[in-house]
């Protein structure tokens, strides 16, 4: 079967959404190739990925989704399991490449690339916090101002009206009046959509008591505060604010509820206090929200087709264009192979699966398709991140309200950058639930071990409650410049059987860069927890911590001598964006410099990372991208012949 | 009187987790799930052992005129057989995290068919009543929201109200 | 002063109080069945009486918007006792037809939210008073007093209120509608519309009217979605016969669950003596009344003109509320039955007389 549309955009999640909507309200018609389930596109279907994270022992970020993993595949084929549902991709240990729930491979490098990401109708934004940080103008320009990384095609300025389009269409709670301190400028006129998710009691805490706070690096000095962080979570819309999409409706800004029943659920953040994995009000911004839009658009046509992985790409014979995409459909039974073609193709999965899809498409697995360049892969991107604790002298009610709600400032950006990373500094409002599993190992520890004493009763309820309302967590995300050898490839032979795609195998590692940057932060963090009165408690681990394999390295700047870092799920480099074909995979709106019809979308086009969490980048890179795919279409170029 | 006597067994047992717990009965029954613990316990726990460590747990609590008293029974109570406490932990854990934690396979305190007794969450009910975010003076994540900013003002920590 | 006018508006005011009482009175019962629904089992029906209930606060706030655009300083009242009806209870002011009783989610609670909600034209007057039929009939005789004062003495003299004590919007949302600020003629019939087709239908349809009033996605009335419940099924638009109102052919929509066992419901009983309970059970009954009074005195204080404050804090008390009510409902009555304790919705005083404890002021 061949199925033919003007626009076919491979994944549903943000990227794809956006492209999907700002299109079909502009008349095209567009179909959305999802390897994964609708899972959460229903209300009783989001209600079950609940039920699931209730009924978890461990909620780790994918817990809502892990039960597909393992128990409701459905049979496609004389009785053996589908392939992703959906799959907690989680990193192995080095070199176990057995794991039967494995699906990406290390190998060689010396660290773990310790991420996880999802494959499900919406995409990561299913279980993100919904930080809508935006990146400052020396993150797109770190060669020229600090000699390090690569400079972007072009400057923040550039990208500024992008970032408009991208918070209204997330919905980003924020102040603009704070943001601006950031040093990134707004236009005079702009408001965010909705108001602040106001600071938590633990924000405010801190910033009292780190008022006139400052830290010094070879001779200057940081100031050092608390700021409200922008959040794709709904608020109280701003009155009179002015929305810069083309197709919105007249009047104040509508928060967007729950995809399936907006006008009942999920108009606001209620403090459910679950952020990551999943916000049972749906107060949270997730890719389904613009979905529903594109796919009740009168304007335009869209189609979400789930459980279709996209298997290759195929050029025309001259090698110019794209010609068609092939499919693996487990939608039915048995799984059928499709075919779809279009006049413009979108590849907007993520940084390792677009790259992925490049390589395991050419010729030969070295070549790729797109990577005239060689660089397709090259240059994977996380925030490897630092994650420190401490016990508070008073009780702050931890475990409230959403994961974060404002970030230490002061380390984003400095001289110091041309030596060493910079960092962003998250204040963890649930206690030390990310490092340490509270409160299940406080109540565990203090139960005790069946060969120890055991604490009960008075005593037990009121140790938990001292302990749990004093935790704070400060997670400092650091910036990672690219580096060619942290890559991702494929090799013959190395495929997921049960449906022929091949699996992602990743080399990864921190330089020298990135480990000075997180000894300086260790150090940060004690100097902050001593300003505060808080006694520090982080310990660094070799190996990981509840079956979570850190990435683990001693240095010499580090208050211990030894520093551990987790993944953020920040995927990006892959297919690196810029002005010259030789040193980029695409151009400045993410089209392949090799194949005039093809985009690669999304984070994987950044040539650097900066602090920033990259999805509201990834976001308005996107819109960026669908307008110049608008362009394309109107103009009626390329076709393929 | 085999009714009867279950529902003298189920007494007892909301009696000891009182104690262990640190929550009273009413607080234990308002949570809704005390009869799905005590069912989970019944299945998991040979019935000659349940009843030996509920009349056992009954007489060190016998005549106990506060709480202080009552924990210095229940602390006794555990130094009398091993067994006592591996099962007295896993009901705490139970009741505050909707956990249970399988008891040992070589434990005489077990059901011969003990098919429950693995690690699990026996409900998401179990789940979101853990007394453990009661204690703490929070809710538990994903379930029980509070409101809108109801996160931005001083926790109410055993009672009062902290000034800032 | 225009002694005609003053009395005019007097009249009105007293109506608006009322008005108040009433769309109080309706929330408890729907608070009740909703607290007994354990979590997991009837969640369509739970959904769906949800949005009825938050509609209902809606409605008390569009009350208030009311009489504060045509009352300058006006005092609002619903913590003294009386505000709230002792259940079992008429609705205030109806014509006794049926009476409003709190109830576990059941067939027979449903019975009475349909009678509640029922249009008025679906009414067969069997009452003994001369009260009004339905809800909607009480809210049209409103609209044609407010016409016609406004008609005799113009907009400006009628809507002399304060505009800034127009309730907040930003406070309203998981319920369908929106908070209309009163400021003129227009206003007001749009907000008594509101109220109006919200429970009993736009436009003799099954719908409320909240799409082509606000352009939200198409929502049934509250009448209709309690017959959804009762059916266990769904309307289809097709479903909306002209001249069959009652939906004598019913929904024929997609089937959902409604269970009403032991299981899926707590069977609280509400018409028990408080003073044979436990100690601290009887504590837990006055805590809940305790904090649903609170909950009515942040009402009034934003209604009094207290800004978004007391918005605040009464969202957050509803949640404290809701979990102190099901801590309730899952104390047992005994325990050889299925039988668990209603939380009864007195005023503190009341309910401590009742338990023969002093008042303590």
């Amino acid at each position: 079967m061949e199925l033919q549309y003007d626009v076919a955009i491979v994944g549903s999640g943000i990227t794809g959404a956006i492209i999907a909507r700002w299109l079909t309200e502009r008349g095209h018609s567009v179909v959305l190739l999802e390897a994964g389930t609708p899972d959460g596109n229903s209300r009783a279907g989001f209600r079950q990925l609940t039920e699931t994270f209730y009924q978890e022992t461990a909620k780790v970020p994918s817990s809502p989704f892990r039960a597909q993993q393992s128990r409701d595949w459905p049979v496609y084929d004389s009785g053996v399991e589908a392939p992703t549902v959906l799959r907690d991709m989680a990193a192995r240990p080095l070199g176990d490449e057995a794991q039967a729930n494995a699906y990406y491979l290390q190998r060689g490098a010396e660290h773990p690339f310790a991420s996880t990401y999802l494959r499900i109708a919406g995409g990561t934004t299913m279980h993100w916090m919904g930080t809508c940080l935006r990146m400052l103008p020396a993150d797109f320009e770190m060669r020229s101002r600090y000699g390090v990384g690569v400079n972007w095609p072009f400057g923040y300025n550039e990208l500024e009206p992008f970032y408009r389009l991208a918070e209204w269409e997330i919905g980003v709670s924020a102040e603009r009046s704070e943001q601006v301190a950031s040093g990134a400028p707004y236009p005079a006129d702009y408001e965010y959509p909705m108001h602040k998710i106001p600071d938590s009691w633990l924000d405010q805490y801190l910033a009292k008591r780190l008022d006139g706070f400052s830290v010094a690096i070879d001779g200057q000095s940081y100031p050092i505060g608390v700021t409200n962080t922008p959040a794709g979570r709904n608020s109280h819309p701003h009155i009179g604010a002015k929305d810069p999409r083309f197709y919105a409706p007249p009047g104040n800004y509508r928060p967007v509820g729950d995809p399936d029943r907006p006008d009942q659920f999920g108009e606001r953040c209620v403090g459910n206090s679950s952020c990551v994995p999943i916000c049972p009000a749906n107060a949270k911004y997730t890719a389904l929200k613009t979905l529903r839009f594109a796919l009740a658009s009168d304007r335009g046509s869209a189609s979400l087709l789930t459980r279709r992985i996209v298997t290759r790409i195929n050029l025309d014979p001259a090698g110019k264009e794209v010609e068609s995409l092939d499919y693996f459909d487990y939608s039915v039974v048995p799984a059928i192979k499709g075919r779809v073609r279009a006049k413009v193709y979108v590849l907007a999965t993520n940084a390792i699966e677009n790259a992925k899809l490049l390589l395991a498409s050419g010729r030969s697995r070295e070549e790729g398709v797109a990577n005239s360049s060689g660089l397709v892969g090259r240059n994977l991107m996380d925030h490897p991140t630092l994650l420190t604790w401490a016990l508070l002298r008073d009780p702050i009610g931890a475990f409230r309200g959403p994961g974060s709600t404002a970030g230490v400032t002061g380390m984003r950006d400095g001289e110091f950058r041309s030596k060493f990373s910079s960092a962003r500094i998250e204040i963890g409002n649930w206690g030390w639930s990310w490092p340490k599993i509270t409160p299940d190992t406080t109540v565990i520890d203090l139960v005790g071990a069946d060969d120890k004493p055991t604490v009960f009763g008075q005593q037990l309820r009121q140790q938990v409650n001292f302990q749990s309302q004093r935790e704070v967590t400060l997670a400092f995300e650091m910036d990672q410049l690219p580096d060619e050898n942290n890559r991702i490839y494929v090799e013959e032979g190395v495929i997921e059987a049960r449906h022929s795609e091949f699996r992602p195998i990743i080399d990864f590692s921190l330089d020298e860069y990135c480990r000075r940057g997180m000894a300086n932060a260790s150090k940060v963090a004690s100097a902050i927890y001593d300003r505060v009165g808080a006694t520090e408690k982080t310990e660094h681990n070799p190996e990981g911590r509840f079956g979570r394999k850190a990435g683990y390295f001693r240095h010499e700047d580090s208050e211990t001598g030894e520093l551990e870092f987790h993944g953020a799920g920040h995927l990006a480099g892959t297919h690196r964006m810029g002005n010259d074909p030789k040193s980029s995979v695409v151009d400045a709106d993410q089209r392949s410099w090799d194949h005039a019809n093809l985009y690669i979308a999304g984070c994987g086009s950044m040539p650097t990372m900066g602090t920033a969490n990259p999805t509201l980048t990834g976001a308005a890179l996107a819109f960026r991208t669908a307008q110049s795919i608008d362009r394309d279409l109107l103009a009626g170029k390329p076709v393929t012949p | 009187m085999e009714n009867r006597e279950s529902e003298d067994l189920f007494v007892s047992f909301l009696r000891l987790s009182e104690v262990l717990t640190g929550f009273s009965r009413p607080e234990l029954l308002a949570t809704g799930v005390a009869g799905e613990h005590w069912m989970l316990l019944k299945g998991c726990l040979g019935p000659r052992f349940l009843r030996e460590l509920l009349k056992s747990s009954g007489d060190a609590l016998t005549d106990t005129a506060n709480v202080e008293e009552a924990e210095a029974g229940i602390t006794r109570w555990l130094a009398e057989r091993d067994d006592y406490g591996i099962v007295a932990k896993r009901i705490t854990k139970l009741w505050y995290l909707g956990t249970w934690f399988a008891i040992p396979s070589n434990s005489d305190a077990l059901a011969a068919e003990a098919i429950h007794n693995k690690e699990h969450i026996p409900s998401s009910a179990a789940y979101r009543e853990g007394l453990v975010w009661k204690a703490m003076g929070s809710h538990p994540r994903g379930a029980k929201p509070t409101g809108f900013a109801s996160w931005t003002t001083a926790p109410d920590v055993l009672g009062s109200r902290q000034e800032e | 002063m225009n002694l005609r006018l003053e009395q005019h508006r007097a009249n009105i005011i007293s109506r608006l109080t009322t008005a108040m009482q009433i769309e109080h009175a309706t929330i408890p019962p729907y608070l009740c069945a909703m607290y007994s629904m354990v979590e997991g089992y009837n969640v369509a029906a739970w959904e769906t009486i949800r949005t009825v209930a938050i509609e209902e606060m809606l409605h008390m706030v569009l009350v208030a918007n009311l009489r504060n655009a045509m009352e300058h300083d006006a005092s609002f009242d619903l913590t003294s006792p009386g505000f709230v009806p002792e259940y079992p209870a008429y609705l205030p002011e109806s014509d006794q037809s049926f009476t409003v009783v709190l109830a576990p989610f059941s067939e027979k609670a449903l019975d009475i939210f349909v009678q509640i909600e029922r249009p008025g034209d679906l009414h067969t007057p069997t009452g003994e008073s001369d009260g009004y039929v339905s809800i909607g009939e009480f809210y049209n005789r409103l609209k044609e007093d407010l016409k016609a004062i406004v008609a005799e003495h113009g907009d400006d003299a009628v809507f002399c209120g304060d505009p800034a004590r127009q309730i907040n919007a930003a406070w309203y949302f998981n319920g369908g509608g929106e908070i209309v600020a009163v400021t003129d003629q227009s206003s007001a019939l749009r907000a008594i519309r509101v109220i109006v087709n919200q429970g009993e239908g736009f436009n003799h349809n099954l719908y409320s009217g909240d799409h082509e009033e606000f352009q939200e996605v198409q929502d049934l009335a509250h009448y209709y979605k309690f017959r959804e419940i009762q059916a266990g099924r769904r309307y289809l638009p097709a479903d909306a016969t002209c001249g069959n109102l009652d939906g004598a052919r019913g929904p024929s929509g997609e089937t959902f669950t409604v269970d009403y066992s032991a299981k899926a419901v707590r069977h609280a009983v509400f018409n028990y003596n408080p003073a044979d309970l436990d100690a601290p059970v009887q504590e837990m009954l006055l805590g809940f009344s305790q904090l649903y009074w609170q909950l009515l005195g942040a009402c009034e204080e934003a209604f009094n003109g207290g800004g978004a404050a007391p918005l605040k804090k009464a969202h957050e008390l509803m949640y404290v509320t809701k979990y102190k009510a099901e801590e309730i409902m899952n104390q047992p009555l005994d325990y050889h039955s299925d039988s668990r304790t209603g939380p009864l919705f007195l005023h503190p005083d009341v309910l401590r007389q009742k338990l023969g404890k002093a008042s303590d002021g």
